[in-house]
């Protein structure tokens, strides 16, 4: 086994383990971008660069996003004297370690190359996109299906219950 | 060119269509209609039995008489949960128009998932069924136990689908293709297939030993029979189930992997494990819900004996004994859904006297648990017969063996239900009413039980090929 | 096509009466009523179509599950005329009596589905519709017992469910095995009775798939150890007691025309177990029937030493034996739905089923104290009513075989005389113990006695009638050819020296 592939894999299983260990959310999706970009490594050192640029723009770049931005919504940011301890050091050193490990698998990979990425066959943008629209053109409509019904599902569950108020409070509380 | 996939696109449409009248107005009673008419409208195309697959879909769909047939028993369940559904959810202060999406999204899935010729599909399909039904399970947010048991649910689900997933990417390293019909040529020419293709293939039952609650994977199946509303208990024991049946018989027909001996061992295994787990578990059980949950446990090994057969055997016996274990389910908890106007029935008591209450109701409750026991007269006992007849077809005598001594157990518990319906109570009766339809409805259900138990010729025609 | 009308007439009659009841609520009563009489009628007229040499007097098959090999294939010879008839009559009997009160229409609805049931199971040649028709007769009987709404109803319904369902499932396997086992060989997959007879098999493959449906017909029986289920059933309803006797008929039935036939070397075998197992029944049953108060189990056990009888009688493989089976039969049901309609009797009146609380009744109710005293002497057998030629026939029969079992069995008629008289003695003679009713015996319970004496005196002097129409039933069924193995010829022996014996009996 490449040793390359196996750096990769064991930074990814940590960051994991960190993701859900972690008290503090953001901390939590940093570990995950972090666990994405390894996944996208693994995938360049078994020679899939294809696979893993997809990896980094729907994953980190789109999924991740979109945590972020349900984090930022639902205000799950911390008191200002905890905030001092959230952005310290001791938060974000870690992290920088393992980006940094990847980074140097990633060059090294990059420069000496291993089996799998020199003997590598380019399948471009183009093939995915014909595949996707003819072979399983059902499937992506079905999977664009399965996204709506997430959203009605996600609406349904997530709305805030309603609050009963007699009706003499009601009147109450129209008036003030 | 679109009628082979028509039912798929017209529940497809009618999503979009509730939706969209959902966010316009809302009317329960309305979205009940259109979400039934859909499910009508669909049914109908059934009646074309065209095989014609556009060029977009041949790698990805079969579509035979047995899918066609399947299709149409998930259309008519459906649509028999949506009336029950209507009545059911009248009582609770819920916005009730999403729930119409997510049954028609989860019947979309299942129908996907009985047409899959190809291992996406199974996939997509497979979670186009289960997402909806996370949110269906949990539903009635009031209640806590619905909420408990779709968390229950949903994560155990979603580690069943990653294994599922690992396992499909597996057979796939092994195999090249993920068509089904590809992959079995692979399992029969090669000489020695890798040692994680077994991995792979194991992983894939355990997935699919979730999706049915076969022992040992069954953990979660009291939980949500118990907790959810008794319509969404329905379709979780009916509909959700189908697809994955459908979709494992066609692969096990087409691809020989049944030859595999420590497959077909496992199966053997899983298959004695679900029903004398599913049978023992279910006799102490106070909560009519909570029986029935374990008792689908052990119907689905039963169902595992014929699955194992093989061959036409195996699809006619497999497509008759879902058919007559649906419509009994289907009975039961529709007539669960109707006696629960105000509070679901908690425990065996409050059946207590049914009989003088609500005759309707508790004879359909009595010829449904009837069908599970197998009594004759019932689609059950011919389902039974039909399901031993092909294990002992295939010298499976230890299977068989191992099914009758569990119909004899399973006779205990469903018998204590029956006699608590009729028992005499001291307080005053007071007659229920029932509605119309729902009456009608559950009258027609019963029919088809008696039907399928005395004539069931012209049930297997449609499953033989 | 007569045939299919007699079922069909049961089960219209059962469907109708659950409607009717909105018009009028004694009406399911009638339609009850109407529906067996009708049944009854066209019975008698199928007997009259006999022909003597053919095997079945009357035929209907046609298609039903094609894809086992199952066709809806009815027949009657002699013996299913025979037991046809009596439970019709029986049925009748069992509703004409009921209470008023008892009668809902789910009661007619129950009754008249479990005579179909019985009926079909008397007239299937398939061994598929054999069994459909067998566990189609214990769901109505089982609702029943639910219904009937005494304490013990529960237990009595959950035990007869287990026991009668439970062999049933295991004659399930056994028919299966048959099935295959025969299709291996002949490439032909049928449960037609007549394409099962001549299964090759080995012997002790034939003893096993036997013993499977044998397991069935003794609980149904029932036979030592396995009656557990008979007597609560006789104590929660008069009618259903009825139709319990008549379901136990079944059992033996389907040893003879089934279990008998299909297996020649094993029910040869197996024969000596099932004397003494016999013997056994009767003993057993009879001297608790002595220690009982309840007239219904005394009732109950009273019949099952009757099956005991019958027990030896088939097993003993010889005309004789077989002829006195027959009767008993028909015997054994009158015997045991007599005392229960005594028991009933004396119940609506005093309020109690337990003799040791009653006495003296002759004094106030002599009327019913004669009818009493008729049905004791009737149950203890004697000469000039039905039991006493049924069971001297079988030990007649059973002499030539075991001497030790006929002996053992005569204790039983002692021991049935004990508890006969012991019934008059208690209830009837001796001083008053609590306060009857002097109500005569009514127009309806008049009727049902009325029936039930006729045909235990009717049959006590002219056994012919049953046992002609047997006849060619027996013989046919007792000419088997041994097999080749030695040892086994206790079957030929005794049929050629009883032919004296039989013509005597015929006249």
């Amino acid at each position: 086994m490449s040793i390359l592939f196996l750096i990769s894999a064991v930074v990814a299983v940590f960051s994991t383990a960190m993701v859900i260990t972690r008290h503090n959310a953001v901390h939590a999706l940093i570990y995950m971008v972090i666990s994405f970009i390894a996944a996208s490594v693994m995938f360049y050192t078994l020679g899939a660069p294809y696979a893993a640029v997809l990896e980094i723009i729907v994953y980190a770049g789109a999924i991740m996003v979109f945590f972020v931005f349900v984090v930022m919504m639902l205000n799950m940011s911390v008191s200002p004297e905890d905030e001092k301890r959230a952005t310290g050091i001791k938060s974000w050193i870690f992290p920088i370690i393992l980006t940094l490990v990847l980074i140097a698998d990633f060059v090294y990979a990059f420069i000496q190359g291993t089996p799998q990425t020199n003997m590598v066959k380019v399948i471009d943008a183009k093939r995915v996109g014909v595949s996707m629209f003819t072979t399983y053109l059902l499937m992506a409509e079905l999977a664009g299906i399965l996204l709506l019904v997430a959203i009605v599902g996600a609406y349904h569950l997530g709305r805030a219950p309603k609050r009963n108020i007699h009706r003499y409070l009601q009147n109450e509380q129209t008036q003030k | 060119m679109f009628v082979a996939l028509a039912p798929m696109y017209i529940i497809a449409a009618a999503i979009v269509v509730l939706m969209l009248l959902a966010a316009f107005v809302r009317n329960h009673k309305l979205l009940a209609i259109v979400s039934a008419l859909g499910f009508i409208a669909a049914f109908g195309t059934v009646f074309s039995h065209c095989s014609c697959l556009s060029k977009f879909a041949w790698e990805l769909f079969v579509v035979d008489d047995y899918s066609w047939a399947l299709t149409a028993v998930t259309l008519l369940s459906a649509l028999a949960i949506n009336i029950f559904s209507y009545f059911y959810f009248e009582n609770f202060d819920e916005q009730k128009e999403e729930y119409y999406v997510l049954l028609h999204t989860a019947v979309l899935g299942t129908l996907v998932m009985i047409a899959a010729k190809h291992f996406v599909t199974f996939f997509i399909g497979l979670e186009l069924l289960s997402i909806p039904t996370y949110v269906m399970v949990a539903y009635v947010r009031s209640k806590k136990e619905s909420v408990e048991a779709s968390i229950k649910y949903l994560a155990t689900a979603a580690a069943s689908s990653a294994a599922l997933l690992f396992g499909l990417a597996l057979i796939y390293a092994a195999a090249g293709t993920m068509d089904i019909y590809t992959v079995g040529r692979f399992f029969y020419i090669a000489q020695s297939v890798p040692a994680y293709t077994y991995v792979g293939i194991a992983l894939f039952i355990v997935a699919v030993g979730f999706k049915l609650a076969l022992a040992p994977f069954h953990m979660w199946s009291p939980a949500v029979y118990q907790g959810s509303a008794a319509p969404v208990t329905a379709f979780v024991a009916s509909v959700a189930k189908l697809g994955v049946i459908a979709f494992v018989l066609r692969l096990f027909n087409e691809s020989n992997l049944l030859n595999i001996g420590a497959l077909n061992i496992s199966l053997v295994v899983l298959a004695v494990l679900s029903m004398f787990i599913g049978n023992l578990f279910a006799v102490g059980q106070k909560n009519i819900k909570r029986m029935l949950a374990y008792s689908s446990v052990a119907h689905m090994g039963y169902l595992m004996v014929a699955l194992l057969a093989g061959g036409m055997v195996a699809k006619s016996a497999t497509g008759f004994y879902i058919t007559s274990y649906f419509v009994a389910t289907l009975a039961l908890f529709g007539a669960i859904s109707v006696i629960s106007k105000n509070d679901e029935p908690k425990s065996i008591d409050s059946l207590k006297g049914l009989y003088y209450r609500n005759p309707i109701v508790a004879v359909v409750i009595t010829i449904g648990l009837l069908a599970l026991i197998g009594m004759p007269l019932t689609g059950g006992f011919m389902a039974k017969v039909f399901v031993v007849k092909a294990g002992a077809g295939i010298q499976q005598w230890f299977l068989v063996w191992m099914l009758i001594i569990n119909s004899i157990i399973s006779i205990y518990y469903y018998t204590k239900y029956i006699n608590v319906l009729f028992s005499h109570t001291s307080e005053e009766v007071v007659k229920e009413k029932v509605p119309y339809l729902l009456a009608t409805i559950l009258i027609i259900i019963v029919v088809l039980v008696i039907w399928m138990g005395v004539a069931p010729q012209l049930w297997l025609n449609l499953f033989y090929n | 096509m007569a045939l299919v009308g007699i079922l069909a007439v049961l089960i219209l009659g059962a469907l109708i009466s659950l409607p009717v009841r909105r018009i009028h609520k004694q009406l399911p009563w009638y339609v009850g009523i109407v529906a067996v009489l009708t049944a009854i009628i066209m019975s008698f007229s199928l007997g009259n179509a006999s022909s003597g040499t053919e095997k079945w007097f009357a035929r209907f098959t046609s298609s039903w599950i094609p894809a086992i090999g199952s066709n809806f294939s009815l027949a009657i010879d002699g013996l299913s005329y025979i037991m046809i008839l009596l439970t019709l009559v029986m049925g009748l009997v069992a509703i004409g009596f009921s209470e008023r009160r008892e009668n809902s229409s789910s009661f007619i609805f129950n009754s008249l589905f479990m005579l179909a049931g019985v009926v079909g199971i008397f007239m299937a040649t398939d061994l598929f519709l054999f069994f459909f028709f067998w566990e189609m007769m214990l769901l109505p009987l089982y609702f029943l017992i639910i219904s009937a709404n005494k304490e013990g109803s529960d237990k009595a319904a959950f035990k007869f469910l287990i026991y009668t369902q439970g062999s049933g499932l295991i004659m399930l396997i056994s028919l299966l095995a048959l099935y295959f086992i025969h299709g291996n060989q002949t490439a032909i997959y049928s449960f037609a009775f007549e394409d099962l007879l001549n299964t090759q098999m080995s012997i002790t493959t034939s003893m096993l798939v036997m013993s499977g449906f044998l397991l069935a017909f003794l609980v149904k029986l029932p036979v030592w150890p396995l009656h557990g289920w008979l007597p609560s059933a006789f104590k929660t309803a008069p009618a259903i007691a009825i139709f319990s006797g008549l379901l136990i008929k079944t059992g033996a039935y389907g040893i003879m025309r089934f279990a008998v036939p299909l297996f020649p070397e094993g029910s040869l075998i197996i024969s000596p177990l099932m004397m003494i197992l016999g013997v056994v029944t009767i003993l057993y049953a009879s001297f608790i029937a002595f220690s009982q108060n309840d007239i219904r189990v005394i009732s109950a056990y009273s019949g099952i030493s009757h099956m005991g009888f019958i027990l030896i009688g088939i097993y003993a493989f010889n005309d004789l034996s077989w002829q006195g089976v027959g009767v008993q039969m028909i015997a054994s049901s009158v015997g045991t739905a007599s005392l229960i309609l005594l028991g009933e009797i004396i119940h609506r009146r005093a309020g109690t089923y337990d003799i040791a609380h009653l006495g003296g009744i002759w004094t106030s109710n002599p009327n019913i104290a004669g009818i009493g005293t008729f049905f004791a002497m009737a149950a203890l057998g004697l000469p000039g009513m039905a039991n006493f030629i049924a069971e001297f026939l079988i030990l007649a029969g059973a002499f030539q075989i075991s001497v030790l079992s006929t002996v053992l069995a005569s204790i039983g008629i002692v021991a049935a005389a004990a508890y006969s008289l012991r019934i008059i003695q208690k209830v009837f003679i001796g001083e008053e113990k609590i306060c009857i009713s002097i109500i005569d015996v009514t127009l309806r319970e008049k009727a049902a006695v009325a029936v039930m004496m006729v045909l235990l005196l009717w049959i006590g002097f002219y056994p012919s009638m049953v046992t002609s129409r047997l006849e060619p039933f027996i013989t046919r069924t007792l000419n088997f050819s041994p097999p080749e193995t030695p040892g086994t010829e206790q079957g030929n022996v005794d049929e050629a020296q009883v032919k004296y014996s039989f013509q005597v009996i015929k006249k």
